[in-house]
């Protein structure tokens, strides 16, 4: 046994020597994802499939929302057909980490503009404009963030709500969730006593889910983006380009309409001609 | 708990198992025929390929397969080893099922007396040719039940998949809860899904092992 | 790509905080899953058929349903029927419960293992029945099960990772985390791995000590 560990033990820091070595030498081209797109003939996306109305799975299993409805438009753009694209489904959490993997080729997943995410990723234009809110029970006395000491609420991982409700309840018993669904449950079966969330999604789960109620003023509101790899310059461009052309001929406000007009009077509505 | 539900949601986890069980037979398929070249050749006369092999096939058992699994799903991408999402799936759990395999054949091989293989050679065989006609057959019959173990192990670590967005059988129980909310019941009837798939294995393991134990 | 060994240096405390609680949550749960698999062990070779019975329900069903349904059953599920427990009750429950179940087939062969010739010695210096089953066979077959219980603590530690997908902290619940804010996936997960296997071997190292002392005392 003696002899058989130290032989095992050599030859695991052989590998790993390898390993390290490998990584320092190795250096991945550089990413010209429309050139590859094009050549593939297919725009790979990264969506949510659990936050509705940007990305959700409808009951036929298809995916849709006003992300999936861009993804289209981008894909029609590119080859004249707007089913050319494949939806990747992506949490909060992992959706730089497959972009970053070459999982996807782009994240249109109601993914806030932040400096720390900018610092990896290259953002488009901001697209929608989102506060934060709180989802809670019908019959709960909770009526803003501020209230939230001591109670127990369910945030996304990899979400801005994490930083911001440690910043203004310090002494609230944050409990993560991957998914937005998981977070419902977790309100539903009265595991949490809040959930944080973008005010769109809360907005929307509290349509479908009478016996929960949004409540508090949106705060803290911050962009939405879509974001392309790092130093991706012609996707990021191709990109921007392709929003200015959306904004034009109206098909953005045609979206728009179609997703958020019936809650589009709790929203912030940035003006579609001049963003933030 | 509403009963109604498992009609409703049957058919889509039956769906979701076809991917189970897909993934998990090429895993195995995989996994056995590099496990069982590689457990042979811990047996060749050669330190340092013995080395290596124990370096790699122990590192390998010493991680979780979940931790594999995000190192090569989110790791190796960044030194530009790209591989898809149900590729990298596959690769993960072969290679699992490789380490373990590899290591249930040196545990036959070596529960073989070393009279065997002398035997075997004193006849004039080779090396080889010993091991291929005269200690590995023997050795193949006590490595069965611990690998049909393994087996069942692989079927049930097929669920890790989802974690990354593998389509199986967790991943669209979690998909339909998302729509539905029913978890206890959804997860409930994949548990017993997974169960159907791995009885019959635990059962054959029992068997088999209760032949060996009489002969 | 940049190896950035700072990017390792900055989550290291992190890390070594999940595999400090990996190691805790991994023994905690051994030392409940081995008296409840004792305690089971013993039941199943009991006369009556009821107690055997529902042993064999328990171990087969925790034998054959994946780790990771019954944590998303023990802590999605549950709360719909009123049982809400935090991450790291469902962690423990669903990692004892399911190495329990292992644990009782290495039990019942360490029980059948003990030479007959104990039970009746015990017996005939007045011992009841319940006394020589818990001072003399039990901690017979306990010794004579070490190896294999130290395999399943080894494979009880890799299983924890996945207590993770409930959110509970611990490694690599941790090792997500940091890297999904600092989008070092390589670096993060290296270390991570490493520590894991720095974890395995060590211990392995350890119960091979402890394995020599056991059986050296002649018995």
């Amino acid at each position: 046994m003696e002899i058989r560990a130290h032989t095992t033990n050599r030859g695991i820091l052989f590998l790993l020597a390898g390993i390290l070595l490998a990584s320092s030498l190795v250096t991945p081209a550089s990413a010209d994802t429309l050139e590859e797109v094009r050549e593939r003939g297919e725009l790979v996306v990264g969506v949510k499939t659990d936050f509705p109305p940007f990305g959700s799975i409808s009951a036929d299993g298809e995916n849709v929302g006003f992300d999936v409805d861009l993804g289209h438009a981008f894909a029609k753009a590119l080859f004249d057909d707007e089913n050319a694209v494949e939806f990747v489904s992506v949490t909060s959490g992992n959706r730089i980490p497959f972009l970053q993997s070459n999982k996807i080729d782009i994240i249109m997943a109601s993914m806030t503009i932040t400096d720390e995410r900018a610092e990896v990723v290259d953002f488009s234009e901001p697209y929608f404009l989102s506060g934060s809110l709180l989802l809670v029970p019908e019959d709960s006395e909770i009526s803003g963030v501020d209230e939230l000491n001591g109670k127990t609420v369910a945030i996304i991982q990899g979400s801005v709500q994490d930083a911001f409700v440690e910043e203004r309840a310090p002494d609230a018993n944050r409990v993560k969730f991957g998914k937005v669904s998981e977070a419902v449950l977790a309100l539903k079966t009265g595991r949490a006593d809040a959930y944080v969330h973008d005010d769109i999604v809360i907005l929307t789960v509290a349509q479908d889910n009478p016996d929960l109620k949004p409540v508090g003023e949106p705060f803290e509101p911050l962009p939405y983006g879509i974001a392309v790899r790092q130093g991706d310059d012609e996707f990021s461009a191709w990109m921007d380009e392709q929003f200015d052309k959306m904004r034009a001929d109206g098909s953005f406000d045609a979206l728009w309409e179609k997703h958020f007009g019936d809650i589009k009077d709790n929203l912030i509505k940035p003006d579609s001609a001049e963003q933030g | 708990m509403t009963w109604s539900v498992f009609v409703e949601i049957a058919p889509h986890l039956l769906y979701g198992t076809i991917f189970t069980v897909v993934l998990a037979a090429s895993a195995l398929v995989i996994g056995t025929l590099a496990g069982v070249s590689v457990g042979l050749l811990r047996f060749v006369p050669s330190q340092s390929l013995t080395m290596a092999i124990g370096g790699v096939v122990e590192f390998i058992r010493a991680i979780p397969l979940l931790m594999l699994i995000f190192f090569i799903f989110f790791g190796l991408p960044s030194i530009g080893i790209d591989i898809p999402t149900f590729p990298a799936a596959i690769l993960a759990l072969s290679l699992w099922m490789m380490a373990n395999a590899s290591e249930v054949v040196r545990g036959g091989i070596q529960s073989i007396p070393p009279g065997q293989m002398e035997a075997a050679r004193s006849t004039g065989l080779s090396g080889i040719q010993a091991m291929r006609y005269v200690v590995f057959p023997q050795a193949v019959r006590r490595m069965l039940p611990p690998y049909i173990g393994l087996c069942t192990i692989l079927i049930k670590d097929t669920s890790l998949a989802a974690i990354i967005g593998v389509l199986e059988l967790t991943h669209t129980s979690q998909q339909l809860i998302a729509r539905t909310y029913f978890a206890l019941e959804i997860y409930l009837l994949a548990a017993v899904i997974y169960f159907c798939l791995c009885y019959p294995l635990s059962v054959l393991a029992r068997r088999v092992e209760a032949r060996l134990q009489r002969s | 790509m940049n190896f950035s060994w700072i990017a390792v240096w900055e989550g290291l405390p992190l890390l070594l905080e999940g595999a400090v609680l990996t190691i805790i949550v991994s023994l905690v749960a051994m030392l409940l899953a081995v008296v409840l698999g004792m305690v089971a062990a013993v039941m199943s070779q009991v006369r009556h058929v009821i107690p055997r019975t529902v042993v064999r329900i328990y171990v087969e069903m925790f034998r054959n349903t994946p780790l990771l349904i019954q944590l998303f059953i023990f802590y999605f599920g549950l709360p719909q029927i009123g049982i809400s427990f935090s991450p790291f009750v469902c962690g423990l429950l669903a990692l004892t419960l399911y190495t329990a179940a292992y644990n009782i087939e290495i039990f019942r062969s360490g029980l059948e293992a003990v030479p007959k010739g104990q039970h009746e010695a015990a017996r005939a210096t007045g011992l009841s029945p319940l006394q020589v089953s818990v001072h003399i066979i039990i901690p017979q077959a306990l010794r004579i099960s070490f190896p294999a219980l130290g395999n399943n603590l080894v494979s009880l530690i890799k299983n924890s990772s996945l207590v993770s997908a409930i959110g509970m902290v611990e490694l690599t619940f941790m090792a997500n985390d940091i890297s999904f804010q600092n989008f070092r996936s390589f670096e993060i997960y290296g270390t991570a791995v490493i520590l894991y296997v720095i974890i395995v071997l060590s211990l392995t190292r350890v119960l091979g000590v402890v394995e020599k002392r056991i059986f050296a005392r002649n018995t």
